[in-house]
């Protein structure tokens, strides 16, 4: 069984949550700004119904979506990570989002590489029309989510090899003012 | 002397007197008969401190790149330093006509972190020497046969590229050999993410995987980046695990497979088994394989309509 993720800074709520009993899924959602932001924003205006799980980034397109903001966030304990972009060929610059086609799917086969399940991530197109395609996206993905139960976490801790008293110590010895 | 080395003088030689390199870097001898030294050859009298052997496993198209708008450089590139050539004219850091790859077909290389645990005493090696795609050695009672699988570079025990793709002199001929299958990774996800949890808990980010890279060359590494705050200098497992799937991540479509991060590899992190998992996700999705063409766009900084996504 893995060790306990550790806490980290800013994590503290979701770890909270399990704490107090009911875990509910925390899941990243990266948004580009033309098309699936508008989405959840039409979502939104219609009264759409949908689970609060997703927290929103929004980003300028998907193309901006560095492989790195998703892998971020299951280092720092999310429990899924979504990213939502135009349709292809509906780009507000016009390509952006076949780059971020390429990359994400084959983050995807990464993760599983790493050990994380593919139904982690999900990498989508809501239009910003498609205000209800987006709640359902939504509602899905909680609830898949919700069924895996929470992320296990990336890495153990590492124990330090040098005791930090110790370092203190020393640099005292040599006439170093610890900072 | 083998016919190697031979032929990488003779070419280095006509290469220098006639002006048309203004160094040859290739290999020469090292403390032992299992390690070589990259040398810079800068004159025709000098060739003779090039060599060839089983040792060469440094991947020299790292001083290639640092050469780059310095004139025209000759090297010594086994399959997989071409490959990295090849990377490095696709992203534009060096220019096919300012260098000249004397390639040399390679049955594999030793690392020597591994004789020791193979039961071979460094210290009273004599000679090391490749045949037929075997090794031999002598450690002082006469040649014996060794262990490929033993004391290799791990990573050559799965190359496809023993002959180099891309190369102006072609030395030796493809060795009679068969790229074995990884099979260090688990096949159950949770045992994955233990394996790599456990891994990665033994980096102690001295990032040598990162300084031996040749592919690796950013001149500010997002590692070094910290108030940006992508990974900090803490060495724990989660900031250990994010140092290393984005590093997999920037190579991901650039790394050849040479192997030279794991080699360098103080904690024996068997970085190797993710970037070739990464080479074969990026072979299965858009049949590209780095290194292998010179005028190739770099796969993902390019795009078709087709592409497998999610659905429309």
């Amino acid at each position: 069984m893995a060790e306990t993720p550790e806490v980290l800074e800013g994590t503290e709520t979701m770890n909270g949550q399990a704490a107090e009993g009911a875990w509910e899924p925390k899941i990243l959602g990266i948004l580009c700004n033309w098309c699936s932001y508008a989405g959840a924003d039409l979502a939104g205006s219609a009264r759409l119904q949908h689970p609060p799980n997703v927290r929103i980034v929004r980003v300028p397109c998907s193309g901006r979506v560095d492989p790195q903001f998703v892998l971020k966030g299951f280092m720092r304990g999310f429990d899924g990570v979504l990213v939502s972009g135009c349709h292809p060929g509906d780009c507000h610059y016009a390509k952006g989002n076949y780059y971020a086609r390429r990359r994400l799917t084959l983050l995807t086969r990464f993760l599983e590489t790493m050990g994380i399940p593919r139904e982690r991530f999900q990498f989508q197109w809501v239009s910003a029309s498609e205000g209800a395609r987006w709640a359902e996206s939504v509602r899905e993905m909680t609830e898949r989510i919700r069924k895996l139960g929470p992320f296990q976490g990336v890495g153990r801790p590492v124990p330090l090899l040098i005791p930090v008293v110790a370092r203190q110590s020393e640099a005292q010895a040599v006439g170093v003012e610890a900072r | 002397m083998n016919s190697q080395t031979e032929q990488i003088r003779t070419e280095a030689r006509r290469l220098l007197e006639s002006g048309e390199v203004s160094v040859v870097i290739g290999y020469g001898p090292g403390s032992t008969p299992a390690r070589a030294t990259p040398v810079f050859v800068r004159s025709a009298e000098d060739v003779d401190r090039l060599f060839w052997s089983p040792a060469c496993a440094q991947n020299l198209a790292l001083y290639v790149r640092e050469q780059a708008g310095r004139g025209k450089v000759a090297v010594v590139a086994k399959g997989c330093d071409a490959r990295s050539i090849a990377t490095l004219i696709q992203e534009k850091q060096i220019r096919r006509e300012d260098v000249h790859i004397i390639g040399v077909s390679c049955s594999g290389v030793v690392d020597p972190g591994r004789l020791a645990p193979a039961g071979l005493d460094e210290g009273t090696l004599k000679s090391l020497a490749a045949e037929n795609g075997g090794l031999k050695a002598d450690c002082g009672d006469g040649e014996v046969p060794l262990e490929r699988e033993a004391v290799l570079k791990r990573a050559c025990l799965f190359c496809d590229t023993p002959v180099p793709p891309l190369s102006d002199t072609l030395i030796g001929e493809a060795p009679p050999l068969q790229p074995a299958a990884d099979q260090t990774l688990p096949e159950d996800l949770d045992a994955r993410r233990e394996f790599w949890a456990e891994q990665f808990s033994k980096c102690v980010r001295c990032y040598a995987c990162r300084q031996v890279c040749p592919a690796c060359y950013c001149k500010e590494c997002f590692t070094d980046r910290l108030p940006v705050g992508w990974v900090s200098k803490r060495i724990a497992g989660p900031e250990n695990w994010m140092y290393h799937t984005t590093r997999a991540f920037h190579l991901a479509g650039r790394c050849v497979g040479c192997g030279e991060c794991e080699r360098v590899c103080p904690a024996g992190i068997p970085i190797q088994t993710l970037m070739r998992r990464m080479a074969s996700e990026v072979d299965a999705l858009f049949g590209y394989r780095a290194g292998m063409d010179p005028d190739a766009e770099p796969v993902l900084a390019t795009y078709r309509d087709d592409d497998e996504g999610p659905a429309e």
